[in-house]
């Protein structure tokens, strides 16, 4: 396990210096010029060169992205070229307000499924089990972006209960991160449940439930820190459509996060904020997933013996 | 009364979030709020949306509308011009011209100070302006002025600026109102793009990319102070966002509502919709490379097969006039030279049988993103026509690229035209020059289809020198029947520019260069009692 | 052994059956779609927009004064092509990239799995705004992009498979008799693999309606005019406020049809796992 571990962080710095090569070259290649925005419409040519150049853009691809390397080796990221701040403080500026949203909509997530998981294993096909188990595929089923501008309509604009969007209070945190838990609520709840399930059909359960001991008491103290791994596995795995969640959430509510500085910047071709917030996105799933590794191996406890 | 107290709440609201995210992550928030000074303003914050973010804090660096509405409380022109394109004396008290118009000296009003502490001096305009127009180091507004304005110096007078034009201009004032004229200080030069540093009556306060900008009341301002104490610009690209924001109460001012929001937020007796005339013209370049645009024909069936008015209607939900000069109706040089009717899909398609387009043509059109739905209801109509619209759809930047892209690149790309937008209707001549000179094709300038008829140009040219009123007056109205006749583009409407504001508030005003100009903005006395629904003043 | 269809109908799960019957309903839609539609999806009315329900227009007009109902009608074929190709495209790469992978073993398993734990760190939305702004807005790069990013599930799943499936008696007997590797893909390990992969197949379906969705919403996907759900949304949010209809319905038809596609392949396992 240690060793498979240490084989991922090894390969780390390899994966992402593929990863921002790839994105390196694909950005510069996309159609469009951050110069040209820049400069507005009404700008010559010669305006339009002088960016170029003033960005470094005129030289070989190859050439700005071992500058880049050079650079971020000395963790500078480069300055982006729409608000010609560090990258490194964009993103420094931006990452909580994604971060806060992340785990907002993941202790909702958390806080709905795994009681619900819970309960709905203890009494199988029960009217609860039903209930949930229909209600969670239903929630998978909606598009976020549908559910944000149903809750948009409702909440804002005809009760006026909670701002429309931005962040300017904690209320303000409420309808994203419901948006954003919509996914991971679902996919908790299930896998929870099958978890559950599985382990409470184990035969030292069995044993415990013949000699009396209470249901409730069974599942939490016994099995639920059986059942947590493959919940905490799926969770991790997932992270990238959370992410994907999080771009198209940040967007409808323009909730200032990563997401919403990378649509921006991919709309002004921002090449090294795209670069910058990609790099981050990359490593925050890697590192996530290396973690719930790293955190299964040592709750599982069938896998701490074997 | 429910929006105040909701503003409230949500403000001392405002604090946890941001001290939290500080104190959990360490991210640096700066920007106090000024004091409030003796005169108690009667607005604590000005709260405006927009449709787009600023470009940048450097005046000479932009040419967007939006963003010159952000500029404006911050910064100032030697004159402005009112809203009755009246010249107004600003940073200067006075000027002369020689007789020929070439010399211009303007005498600086005194006692003037940056938001820095300097003063105002002939030197800092000086400066201000040979940045603006340094060809070695070009900003966006540059060539607009280098054309025009040969050079500025100081005069043996402590107060007066001198500038010399290339060839007489008869609206320089006008140009001399614009917002990339505007003075800025000459400490600033490096940081300007990001912190503005004017004279104006608001001091720049804080510009968080993608979120806000903050602006502050001048507390050294040199005129009347206004009667607002902060200002937040905010931005959405999203037409049901700005609406909402709106409607419940996070933003006082709408800039540019959109239209189909315009009746029910009337209808609202807390809101006010200010429709204005003046706004954009909307247009579609046709290539003159290609087939389509080669055959008069064919540009005119394009023309005839444009129903404007059921677009104007749909679109603009009335709020617009179909277009019936190359120059808007708010130009005083506007002349109706549209012909009658302007929709005719008879007379297009058989336009289109005479150029011996017999089985339909397909017509690829380059549209930026928010334009859309002109193009969409384009297609069907076209259809009609037996034209095949190709749209493709391009984000802002792809579509700059692409729009001011040259003749042999346009050929490659195989586009037959671009749909796009112009909102400089003030100075006839930055409206006619840019769209339809031939020395204006792109990439030079805006003439999207590389539009090239010697006799547009040297009137264009003429009626850039004429001082005499009447006789240019005779040379634009030739040159819009002209280009009314030729049709190198099918001109589709010009669009009012909808203000959304909260009763109560008075001032706003829509400069004639389409900007908002919100300084002079105030809170009206309490409505009488039988309107109810008017939010009474925040500071009783 | 041989039960009446009643019987046997009554025995699968509830899931299955409505993930049936909404599946269906998806595809007679589609394949319906100019029968069912009272009007033309592309047809505009510049003077009725934005139309509450009413018998000639049931479900509104839009802006454009179009029907919204016959819109989705026909939306219905693009949510179908949408998941045939992409599932299709994805489902075939990564279940050969997975399964080659496991056969060779050695550095080629390392590499290609190398190549796979790449695409599944880089977040799929990330993947797709670059391959959609490098190759431009349009419904079948749109796909592309979508395939791409679900590869990675079905290359982990058909290798796992694989390794499963070697391990078993009659492989290796395959092998010992001297059957080749493609023989030992072919006839042993894919058709033995081939349920748990549809099963794959359908659960991600939904996934990839969601998907196309969102990414319409961004403005990235298909042609201006075309009836395509994500995008008819897209459009109707500019009339949040005003008129709810013109979104209301894709959002709701979206809903639909992932949930469809849900609960067939929720069935499906539950079948399989007996």
């Amino acid at each position: 396990m240690n060793a498979r571990i240490m084989h991922r962080l090894l390969m780390l710095p390899i994966v992402m210096l593929v990863v921002s090569f790839c994105v390196f070259v694909a950005v510069r290649h996309l159609p469009g010029d951050p110069a040209r925005m820049l400069a507005g419409p009404a700008a010559t040519q010669d305006a339009v060169d002088a960016i170029h150049h003033r960005l470094g853009l005129d030289r070989p691809v190859l050439r700005q992205y071992g500058g880049f390397i050079h650079d971020a080796l000395g963790g500078d990221l480069g300055q982006s070229i729409e608000s010609r701040q560090p990258v490194a403080r964009e993103i420094a500026r931006h990452f909580p307000y994604t971060l806060l949203l992340g785990l907002s909509a993941y202790a909702l997530a958390l806080g709905v499924g795994i009681p619900g998981g819970l309960a709905a294993a203890m009494f199988v096909d029960g009217t609860w089990d039903r209930i949930f188990m229909g209600a969670t595929i239903v929630l998978a089923s909606i598009p976020n972006f549908w559910f944000a501008l149903l809750l948009m309509e409702c909440l804002s604009v005809r009760w006026g209960l909670l701002p429309l969007m931005g962040a300017h209070s904690w209320s303000s945190l409420v309808m994203p991160s419901l948006t954003l838990a919509l996914m991971p609520m679902a996919l908790i709840g299930r896998m929870t449940r099958a978890s559950m399930i599985a382990v409470l059909s184990r035969d030292y359960i069995r044993t415990a439930r013949a000699k009396g001991v209470g249901l409730l008491r069974l599942c939490l103290r016994h099995a639920l820190p059986n059942a947590l791994p493959p919940v905490i596995t799926v969770i991790a795995m997932n992270l990238g459509s959370v992410i994907g969640g999080a771009v198209v959430t940040e967007t409808v509510f323009g909730w200032p996060g990563l997401g919403h500085l990378m649509i921006e910047a991919v709309r002004w071709r921002d090449y090294p904020v795209i670069e910058g917030i990609t790099l981050v996105a990359v490593l925050s799933v890697i590192m996530v997933n290396l973690g719930a590794e790293i955190l299964v191996s040592r709750i599982d406890p069938k896998r701490r013996h074997g | 009364m429910v929006t105040r107290g909701r503003t409230m709440k949500r403000q001392s609201r405002l604090p946890p979030l941001h001290a939290a995210l500080v104190a959990g992550l360490g991210w640096l928030a700066c920007g106090p709020a000024r004091a409030q000074d003796a005169t108690a303003p009667d607005i604590h914050e000005l709260r405006i949306m927009q449709p787009e973010p600023p470009r940048s804090m450097d005046p000479a660096d932009q040419l967007a509308t939006d963003t010159s509405s952000v500029l404006g409380p911050m910064y100032e022109g030697l004159v402005s011009v009112d809203a009755r394109r009246n010249i107004q004396p600003l940073l200067a008290t006075s000027w002369t011209h020689d007789p020929q118009g070439i010399t211009w000296d303007f005498v600086l009003r005194r006692n003037v100070r940056f938001h820095d502490g300097h003063a105002m001096t002939v030197d800092a305009v000086v400066r201000s302006f040979r940045r603006l127009l340094d060809d070695a180091a070009p900003l966006a507004g540059t060539s607009r002025f280098r054309t025009v304005i040969e050079s500025v110096t100081a005069t043996g007078d402590d107060m007066t600026v001198r500038f010399r034009l290339r060839r007489p201009y008869p609206d320089f004032l006008l140009l001399l109102s614009l917002s990339q004229a505007y003075v800025t200080s000459p400490s600033g030069r490096d940081m300007l793009s990001r912190q503005a540093d004017g004279t104006g009556p608001f001091c720049f306060g804080e510009w968080k990319s993608s979120e806000y900008v903050t602006q502050y009341r001048n507390p050294d301002y040199w005129g009347t102070p206004p009667r607002i104490a902060n200002v937040r610009w905010t931005w959405s690209a999203e037409p049901s966002v700005m609406d909402m924001s709106l409607h419940a109460g996070d933003s006082d001012i709408i800039s540019s509502l959109p239209p189909l929001y315009a009746r029910q937020t009337a209808l609202d007796p807390r809101l006010v919709v200010h429709d204005d005339p003046n706004g954009p013209l909307y247009w579609i370049a046709i290539n003159m490379d290609r087939p389509a645009g080669a055959d008069p024909r064919i540009r005119q069936a394009l023309g005839y097969a444009t129903d404007r008015r059921a677009l104007v209607h749909a679109l603009l939900r009335d709020q617009g006039q179909a277009a019936r000069s190359p120059l808007p109706p708010t130009s005083p040089y506007f002349i109706d030279c549209a012909p009658d009717p302007q929709y005719d899909l008879q007379r297009a398609r058989a336009l289109l049988a005479q150029a011996g387009v017999r089985d339909g043509m397909s017509f690829s059109l380059a549209v930026q993103d928010m334009d859309k739905p002109i193009a969409e209801a384009l297609q069907d109509m076209w259809k009609k026509a037996g034209i095949h619209l190709e749209i493709s759809r391009l984000e802002g930047g792809v579509y700059a690229a692409e729009a001011f892209a040259s003749p042999a690149r346009k050929q490659a790309l195989r586009l037959d035209g671009v749909l796009a937008s112009w909102a400089s209707g003030l100075i006839p001549d930055m409206q006619l020059r840019p769209l339809f000179h031939g020395a204006s094709a792109a990439p030079a300038g805006a003439n999207l289809g590389f539009f090239h008829d010697p006799a547009v140009d040297r009137l264009i040219d003429e009626g850039a020198l004429e001082m005499s009123d009447e006789k240019r007056r005779a040379i634009y109205t030739a040159v819009q029947q002209t280009i009314m006749k030729d049709a190198p583009a099918v001109l589709i409407y010009t669009c009012d520019t909808l203000i959304g504001m909260r009763a109560g508030l008075s001032g706003v005003v829509l400069r004639p260069d389409g900007a908002l100009d919100i300084t002079h903005v105030t809170q009206l006395p309490p409505m009488p009692p039988q309107h109810d629904g008017a939010a009474g003043p925040v500071h009783p | 052994m041989i039960a009446s269809p009643r019987v046997r109908l009554a025995h699968l799960p509830l899931s299955l059956l409505v993930g049936m019957a909404l599946t269906a309903i998806l595809v007679l839609t589609a394949l319906l779609a100019p029968l069912i539609s009272p009007s033309d999806p592309l047809s505009q009315d510049l003077y009725d927009t934005l139309q509450p329900m009413s018998w000639r227009h049931p479900f509104g007009t839009d802006a454009f004064g179009r029907d919204v109902f016959s819109r989705i009608v026909h939306g219905a074929r693009y949510s179908l092509a949408e998941v045939c190709i992409s599932v299709f495209v994805s489902c075939v790469a990564g279940t050969l990239a997975g399964m080659l992978a496991a056969l060779a073993g050695g550095a080629v398993e390392q590499a290609i799995m190398w190549v796979v734990d790449i695409m599944f760190a880089l977040p799929g939305i990330v993947l797709a705004l670059l391959i959609l702004s490098l190759l431009g807005p349009g419904f079948l790069n749109m796909l592309l992009a979508i395939s791409l990013f679900s590869i990675p599930v079905y290359a982990r799943l058909a290798q796992n498979l694989t390794h499963t499936l070697q391990r078993t008696e009659y492989v290796e007997a395959a092998r010992t008799l001297g059957a080749g590797m493609w023989r030992i893909l072919s006839v042993h390990i894919l058709r033995n693999a081939a349920a748990p992969i549809l099963v794959q197949a359908t659960l991600t379906a939904g996934t990839v309606i969601l998907s196309a969705s969102s990414l319409s919403f961004l403005g990235l996907g298909v042609a201006p005019a075309t009836p395509e759900w994500g995008a008819m949304m897209s459009d109707g949010r500019n009339y949040l406020g005003i008129d709810i209809l013109p979104s209301l319905f894709p959002g709701l038809a979206i809903t639909i049809a992932v949930l469809g596609f849900n609960l067939l392949g929720e069935g499906m396992r539950k079948v399989m796992e007996g």
